[in-house]
């Protein structure tokens, strides 16, 4: 029979005043498996505590039930001073007799009753408590970043300065991401390369990162602590350690044509090149679709270019695995394209761009030097509309959310023009203007007091070519809706952040959750913004929402110190309370089928595959098997376990029905009986 | 049903009448509810006794046979309650809870039971007033509604099994009773297949001199092939044969199949419980033609239903007489239909051919079984026949395909496939689910939409 004590606490007079503690105890005397029952004034205090340490040795306790104030408030204490006198901190029960009974009811009788209850309930299932310890986790010190945009590349670098050793992947050829191509940014106009470009060279420089450019995660195994994540190098038929940069190769190709994904469609590139003079590594790379050594294998001026003979058609994509403990996601965003909106000018006049486009255009390092020019004709505008919100607070488009920094850099592209063309007329169609941050209204005023944006709030409806210009229709929703048509030479749309196409997939392989937009959803959007649901990922920067690049930067940093807090410990302790799956010794091994309902719902993928075989190494059956270091311990998989093989330690099947059984007996004898 | 709440009840103590106090039993998540309920404690709110709360991590945790064992127990009403949709610590337990309690609710009540007794809420940990009100409201509904006698009355009342009271006999034997003769082309096609070595077994039937109807066969050989027979309308379903280790350890497998079969393999495939790679399918059309030899795709396409069959209402594979069944069954009264399924039950033997007979039900050890913890009492009485008759419909909601081998094998005549077709009508009606037509679809239990359609939880 199970010795187990029973400790009530007045807690003062706020259990014992509707409570009648002692009737407590001598009632729990009464229940099967309990050897000794007290009550106390206050068991937290420290000679409260020694009054239960003292019974565990003297009465040699096997299990103690608390009956106190609620577990969230004291279970921790009263699981260090159970462990203080050697019990095992987890066959110590709390029953809440405070939140729950004393202080919402009044009736001394019935919350006396209640209050037996609740301990016969907890000394049933205290019967079946085991003994557990903390599931120790080894862990590997090195880190994954996801993306090399400046969330990934701040990340990084804060990372290996914590002395930690970076894996950086980034998908396209160089880091960057979209702080490269823009112009300048808000709302200080200095220049985003002039303050990004050293980032990057810090960056691919550092002896603690690795840099995987052109490179994606291909698969990610593990659990906190304990990743192993493929990484598909992508081939970029050039020889890197080789390859110098010196531009030789992309001066000889004959495709000189092609559209720069780097300058928005708007300038030309070679189909062997880096996307930007300052890019980082400064390797080249193929566009293999637009080659035409690849098509019609006749070209190959470029390899006989290359004065180290870099170039090697005959690369092969390469998959290499990596052991990391920690992974931040930085993947960032897109913009909605123009083709999303039909109903200006189809989706496709050339004078029609976004607000990425027009970046471009005031960038020095773009197509046209800087200079502000209509991409049709090369005229510099004179009229240029700039419509904000375009896609975003559109809860009939799909999209409900404010993108956030629109406000922000359409007042700066506004001025940007200004400066550029004093003589122009830059008009600003907007929705609401919102300019919330550290220097940011002061921004937007200068935009209209000092350089004399018009803003109209409106909504717009159409853009239309007319003569050589393009007239855009709106309605003022300032006085009245009335209709109105400005004439215009450029359009600018402040199109929507959008999560990345492949976001769902990414967050698929890492496990993570995203919300119905497609945003990685963090643990808590105010108290742990940062960490997924999954433990050892963490986030920063835009593939969580819409943010501009301070609030970005701060993310990357906040996530760069939960990497580095979480690698400061030796080794990682987690809560025993996980899941486990049923074995015994031959002939039964165990009592799960493997049907893996589990591992359908298990939110952790903490569900493994095992196979049990016999001496000869022949198959007997495969059974699931809980990663104790990937478990929650939410139960889920218990619930969808038919044949009952799987169980949650603290919270097992035999502990809650022999609470159920605890409470029919009550059923039976009524305190009042005893 | 007759008697009254004023009329002592028959577990109560014997000391004279003591007025009726609801016994509720509440299991909440310890994120959301648990706090709740703490909360509604620190703001020092009042609320009414009668609740008894156990703690659980997540709605995820709360599998419906504790709501079952804790009316079992004595509850007179059961809440669960977590965190609202979207809040889960654990991202989604609480959607996965919701799916299982649309189904639970749905079997309750086709089985008569009185709904009101079981309250779902989501109540956040911010929510002390909610959690405050819910307990009142609900302790002043069960007040009204009195002592669960039905319950009581099913619990007190041991061994009615045993009661001689119209328990049919055994169903007549196959009652076209001609000879089981062998299919000429099933057996040549069989012999070739295992001449080849395309498959190592063939399953299906053959004559039986004592059954007097087809009894299952393997046949290993060409030789033995020639004994197969063509499968009966009221034949039992084959693919519950898959379920033998031994046989899994002869793959590739030839399995004789009609329809009805077809539609349990494509669960079984669904659930990822068998490779159509390692199955080759002797298949005949429901005239009882032999259409030849095909993988379990093919088949599939062979076999599809007509387009006609697919009513909003009539969960596919089901017969429209099981359906009929059903609809006449919930045209009844609650209380009506509640000793509809007592009579049903009371006559069970617990002799588990439902279980044996079933494609789906293929756990290793079934929880029936099981003593640690004792989920309900293992003997052929009331609580044991009813717990186990909602704990195996439960376990097969969107997973049973209405073949009726349950029914068939049942020696007492349970109208088993009714409780197979409620939930499958459940399953169609509020997750547009049919078992087995999509072999890519993830299990009915395995998914959740965060919009899944409910209008009961508080």
């Amino acid at each position: 029979m199970a010795r187990i004590g029973v400790f009530v606490c007045h807690c003062g007079e706020n259990i014992a005043r509707t409570v009648d503690c002692a009737g407590v105890a001598a009632a729990s005397l009464e229940m099967p498996g309990v050897a000794t029952a007290v009550d106390y004034r206050y068991l937290c205090s420290d000679p409260g505590q020694a009054l239960i340490r003292e019974a565990i040795v003297k009465v040699g306790l096997a299990g103690v039930v608390i009956a106190s104030c609620s577990p969230r408030m004291h279970e921790k204490t009263f699981r260090r001073a159970a462990e203080a006198a050697g019990l095992n901190p987890y066959l110590c029960e709390i029953a809440n007799l405070r939140e729950q009974c004393s202080w919402v009811h009044t009736d001394r009788d019935q919350a006396t009753r209640k209050a037996i209850e609740i301990v016969r309930a907890h000394v049933a299932r205290a019967r079946y408590n085991a003994p557990l310890v903390p599931v120790r986790v080894p862990l590997t010190r090195r880190a994954l970043v996801v993306g090399g945009g400046i969330a990934g590349i701040q990340a990084a670098l804060d990372i290996a300065e914590g002395g930690v050793e970076v894996v950086l992947v980034e998908r396209s050829p160089s880091l960057g991401g979209h702080m490269a191509q823009l112009s300048e940014t808000f709302p200080t106009l200095d220049c985003s390369q002039c303050i990004l470009t050293p980032r990057m060279v810090e960056a691919g420089t550092h002896g603690r990162i690795r840099l995987e450019a052109y490179s994606e995660v291909e698969k990610v195994e593990g659990y906190v602590g304990n990743f192993q994540v493929s990484i598909r190098r992508k081939a970029r038929y050039v020889d890197p350690n080789r390859c110098t940069g010196c531009g030789a190769c992309w001066q000889q190709c004959p495709m000189k044509k092609l559209k720069s994904v780097f300058d928005e469609g708007l300038g030309k590139r070679t189909a062997i090149g880096v996307p930007f003079p300052q890019a980082v590594p400064n390797k080249p790379v193929i566009d293999r679709e637009n080659c035409i050594q690849f098509k019609t294998k006749k070209c190959g001026r470029c390899q006989k270019a290359c004065p180290v003979g870099a170039i090697d058609f005959d690369q092969q994509d390469d998959l290499v695995t990596e052991q990391v403990g920690a992974i931040v996601a930085a993947t960032g965003f897109q913009v909605l394209g123009k083709e999303a909106f039909p109903l200006y000018a189809d989706g496709d006049h050339p004078d029609v761009i976004t607000g990425l486009q027009f970046e471009r255009l005031a960038s020095a390092s773009g197509p046209t030097g800087g200079e502000i020019r209509r991409p049709s004709d090369g005229e510099i505008p004179r009229t240029v509309v700039f419509i904000q919100c375009a896609g975003s607070r559109e809860p009939a488009l799909g999209r409900g959310y404010c993108s956030k920094i629109c406000c922000m850099y359409t007042a700066k592209h506004a001025m940007l023009y200004k400066h550029k063309y004093h003589p122009g007329r830059p008009i600003v169609l907007c929705m609401d203007v919102r300019t919330g941050g550290k220097g940011y209204d002061e921004f937007w005023r200068r935009a209209t007091e000092q350089d004399g944006v018009l803003y109209i709030r409106s909504r717009s409806a159409r853009v239309y070519p007319s003569g050589g210009r393009l007239v855009v229709q709106a309605a003022d929703t300032l006085l009245g809706g009335e209709r109105m048509e400005l004439e215009a030479d450029l359009v600018v749309l402040a199109t929507a952040m959008v999560p990345q196409p492949d976001a769902r997939a990414l967050a698929r392989k890492l496990g993570i959750g995203y919300d119905s937009d497609g945003w990685y959803s963090e643990v808590h959007p105010k108290l742990r913004p940062v960490e997924c649901a999954s433990a050892g990922i963490f986030l920063a920067g835009a593939c969580q929402g819409p943010k501009d690049i301070p609030e970005t930067v701060a993310q990357a940093s906040a996530a760069a110190s939960k990497v580095l807090g979480l690698f400061a410990a030796r080794e990682l302790l987690r809560e025993p309370l996980v899941s486990r799956v049923h074995r015994a010794p031959p002939p039964v091994h165990s009592i799960c089928g493997g049907c893996f309902a589990c591992e359908q719902v298990c939110p952790y993928r903490a569900i493994e595959r095992e196979e049990i075989r016999d001496r000869k190494g022949n198959l007997i059956k495969v059974v699931a098997r809980v990663n104790a270091g990937l478990c929650q311990g939410c139960g889920t998989c218990v619930a969808a376990c038919r044949a009952k093989a799987i169980d949650l330690e603290g919270f097992t099947d035999e502990q809650i029905v022999a609470a159920l059984g605890a409470l029919a007996e009550s059923n039976v004898e009524p305190a009042g009986a005893r | 049903m007759e008697k009254t709440p004023e009329q002592p009840s028959q577990v109560a103590p014997s000391a004279g009448p003591t007025p009726f106090e609801p016994r509720l039993v509440a299991f909440l998540c310890k994120w959301c509810t648990y706090t709740g309920a703490d909360l509604a404690g620190t703001s020092r709110l009042t609320y009414a006794p009668n609740v008894r709360a156990l703690m659980l991590p997540c709605t995820g945790r709360i599998d419906v046979t504790f709501v079952l064992k804790a009316f079992l127990e004595g509850a007179d009403g059961v809440l669960v309650s977590g965190c609202h949709p979207g809040d889960c610590h654990y991202t989604a337990g609480n959607f996965r809870a919701r799916r299982r309690w649309i189904l639970f609710r749905d079997l309750l009540d086709t089985l008569g039971f009185d709904l009101r007794r079981f309250e779902c809420a989501w109540i956040s940990a911010a929510e002390g007033q909610k959690f405050a009100r819910t307990i009142d409201t609900f302790t002043r509904s069960l007040d009204a509604l009195g002592p669960y006698e039905e319950m009581r009355r099913l619990c007190a009342d041991r061994w009615p099994g045993l009661a001689p009271a119209g328990r049919p006999a055994h169903p007549p034997a196959d009652a076209g009773d001609q000879a089981v003769a062998p299919c000429p082309e099933l057996a040549a096609a069989a012999a070739q297949a295992l001449e080849s070595g395309k498959v190592r077994v063939v399953v299906g039937w053959t004559a039986s001199p004592t059954l007097g109807r087809p009894r299952l066969a393997w046949a290993t050989t060409p030789e033995e092939a020639s004994c197969l027979a063509a499968p009966r309308a009221t034949s039992g379903n084959l693919a519950r044969a898959l379920r033998s280790r031994k046989l899994r350890t002869l793959e590739p497998i030839g399995l004789v199949v009609r329809a009805s079969e077809i539609v349990s393999l494509t669960v079984l495939w669904q659930e990822g419980q068998l490779d159509p790679g390692k199955l080759i399918l002797f298949t005949f059309a429901p005239g009882g033609e032999f259409l030849g030899v095909m993988d379990l795709a093919a088949a599939r396409e062979m076999l599809r239903p007509a387009s006609a069959d697919q009513q909003p209402s009539r969960p596919a594979p089901f017969s429209p007489e099981i359906v009929a069944r059903l609809d006449e069954l919930m045209a009844r009264p609650p209380a009506e239909r509640w000793a509809f399924w007592r009579g049903q039950f009371d006559r069970c033997i617990k002799c588990y051919a439902c279980r044996q007979s079933c494609p789906s039900c293929g756990c290793d050890r079934c929880l029936a079984e099981k003593n640690q913890p004792q989920w309900f009492p293992s003997a052929a009485d009331g609580p044991g026949n009813f717990a186990w008759h909602i704990v195996r419909t439960f376990h097969l909601a969107g997973r049973c395909t209405g073949c009726g081998a349950c029914q068939a094998a049942c020696p007492c005549g349970l109208e088993l496939n009714v409780l197979g077709a409620a939930m499958a009508r459940s399953a169609l009606v509020h997750f547009g689910y049919t078992a087995g037509a999509d072999p890519q679809a993830p299990p009915l239990q395995a998914d959740f939409k965060p919009d899944d359609a409910e209008r009961f939880i508080l």
